[in-house]
């Protein structure tokens, strides 16, 4: 039990994409039937989150908003994660100035508020989940660019690098047979916890009407819905933001815990 | 040192410019006619026309941007399609209002990490640091909109403690504060979250540098060695990820600031993009651009006076 991060971080994620694959395929009632209840019915047996103001029932809306999350969190994380780590071992290749510009455009896209950049991005495109998607993945680039060029950066000089290169070795072949095998850990060590942010991201783009539509439920449009009665029905806030803090909560420590796991330097200091 | 500030200053005014024709272009190219928008689906093709006309979009694009560049250096940044307002005239008061709930939470934030952050690293791997650990790993999972409702719930609604749902105006003077605390409050915990884990992880890196030994030795109490010398040295990288987070709060609090209707930067923001209002959103991209490279500057002077060792060249 010496890495806890990662047992709990794993529990909590099996039981996030549990909920996900139940939401996908089965829900207690229809997600977008009204008047399963009496409207702001609070909770209780029948309705363990209790009513929207449209008696809908609000567990079956937060199952059947879990594959839509997921889905656009492991998409956008997908698209970012691999043009990142592109640009970033390109810009390793190219140590003159255009490698420099590259990686200045990706310290550009950093330092920017990500909420505002995704703003900018789903207007260019429209509402809707792709264009949430491009804007997720798109800030999610740079994190993968910079680990990917410093990983090539720093085993450019290594000597079993330079061997390979004394054998012919081309640069795509030093890349994907050295670099990428070395630079896999911290990768996926950032891709996990880029789910969680994305997870929110998606939520907060959602809450500001610009994720997913109407009437099909998303977490954060759920709160967005509920900000008008929330307090004469809290449930509707509540739940749905306890379920999105459990799926946010497990990929940040699953990522943690791979950290320790899959970096000797971190595990020697502990 | 000047010739630093110097070279630093004119890579961050390049760094503008290019941000305002990234946008300026991006925003152009897409679909969606702010001329349309302004005088709506209905109005005659008369109308239309004028409003396109007095809006100055007949001309083609890298004109009208010129043009605005051409005022920007003259401190005109244009009239806002939506408002029919200088720019200038917008901006003002809704920084008035995003500055304070930016300082306002930057501070609530810092005054989280540090002590908790400390606290950790001291009594790393004991069930003090576990628990401030696990609490951060919380506040970070977090949706800042989600503890905005709930600290309304309970503050507010059942406690009565503290307003919120609106903004008075800055006329009330000091009054108008309390309206800030709720907000400022959602956003410091999950950057808090976030800046304690940086000190404790930096504050792990110092405490096992020699003169740490040193300064134990000479028999100074552990309080001192924590605050005056493995802390100081331990913020330079966390004054980095600080700078970052005060940067982004500016004009990043959108979530929020749409939350708790405050008339700031971040709920222009939805407005200006939404409304498609050009002269707006860039202005907006400025402040933002602006202000991020600014605290950046103002961070990376501040390792000279933290640490003796570094000198700018």
């Amino acid at each position: 039990m010496r890495n806890l991060s990662l047992w709990i971080g794993l529990f909590l994620c099996s039981v996030t994409t549990a909920v996900a694959v139940v939401g996908g395929v089965w829900t207690p009632y229809d997600p977008l039937r009204p008047e399963t209840a009496p409207p702001y019915s609070p909770p209780s047996l029948y309705h363990p989150f209790g009513t929207d103001w449209f008696g809908r029932d609000v567990l079956s809306r937060v199952l059947a908003a879990a594959p839509v999350g997921i889905r656009i969190s492991v998409l956008s994380v997908l698209i970012g994660g691999l043009t990142g780590t592109a640009l970033g071992l390109l810009s390793g290749f190219q140590t003159g100035l255009w490698g420099e510009a590259l990686s200045r455009v990706l310290d550009g896209i950093l330092s920017f508020p990500p909420l505002l950049l995704a703003l900018l991005l789903v207007t260019v495109l429209g509402p809707g989940e792709r264009s949430v998607v491009l804007a997720i993945g798109l800030f999610n680039v740079p994190f993968f660019g910079r680990i990917a060029r410093a990983k090539f950066l720093e085993l450019r000089e290594r000597a079993f690098v330079e061997a390979a290169r004394s054998y012919g070795a081309g640069n795509l072949r030093i890349v994907l047979t050295h670099v990428l095998p070395n630079a896999a850990g911290p990768l996926i060590i950032q891709a996990t916890s880029a789910l969680g942010f994305a997870l929110l991201s998606e939520a907060a783009l959602s809450y500001l009407g610009l994720g997913t539509q109407p009437p099909n439920p998303s977490w954060g449009r759920m709160l967005k819905e509920a900000q008008t009665y929330f307090a004469q029905a809290p449930w509707t806030v509540i739940f749905p933001g306890l379920v999105l803090i459990w799926a946010v909560l497990g990929f940040n420590l699953l990522g943690d815990g791979l950290q320790v796991r899959l970096d000797p330097k971190l595990r020697r200091k502990r | 040192m000047v010739r630093y500030l110097i070279g630093r200053l004119l890579g961050a005014f390049f760094t503008l410019i290019v941000i305002s024709f990234v946008v300026f272009v991006s925003l152009n190219v897409l679909p969606g006619d702010p001329a349309r928008l302004v005088v709506g689906l209905e109005a005659s093709p008369d109308l239309y026309e004028k409003v396109r006309d007095t809006l100055g979009l007949e001309q083609p694009w890298f004109l009208r941007y010129s043009s605005w560049l051409r005022g920007l250096f003259h401190g005109d940044l244009g009239e806002s399609l939506h408002y029919r307002r200088p720019v200038g005239e917008i901006l003002g008061p809704a920084l008035g209002i995003s500055f304070p709930l930016a300082v306002l939470s930057f501070l609530l934030s810092l005054a989280l990490a540090v002590p908790l952050g400390a606290l950790a690293a001291r009594w790393q791997g004991r069930p003090l640091d576990v628990a401030v650990m696990g609490l951060s790993q919380i506040g970070l999972a977090v949706p800042e909109f989600w503890l905005g409702f709930v600290l309304i719930l309970l503050l507010s609604l059942k406690l009565g403690l503290l307003p919120a749902g609106w903004f008075p105006g800055w006329s009330r003077g000091t009054a108008a504060f309390a309206y800030l605390v709720l907000p400022s409050l959602s956003l410091a915990i999950p950057r808090g979250a976030y800046l304690a884990r940086m000190v404790r992880g930096a504050l792990l890196g110092t405490l096992g540098e020699a003169y740490i030994a040193t300064a134990r030795s000479k028999g100074l109490s552990e309080i001192r060695v924590l605050l005056r010398h493995a802390l100081r040295p331990a913020l330079i990288p966390v004054i980095t990820s600080a700078g970052i987070v005060f940067g982004r709060l500016l004009a990043g609090a959108i979530v929020v600031e749409n939350l708790f209707y405050l008339p700031g930067l971040g709920r222009l923001a939805l407005t200006a993009v939404l409304a498609r209002d050009i002269p707006l959103v860039q202005g907006l991209v400025l402040v933002a651009a602006g202000s991020i490279l600014g605290v950046n500057l103002l961070a990376d002077l501040s390792y000279g006076l933290l640490d003796p060792r570094i000198r700018y060249r």
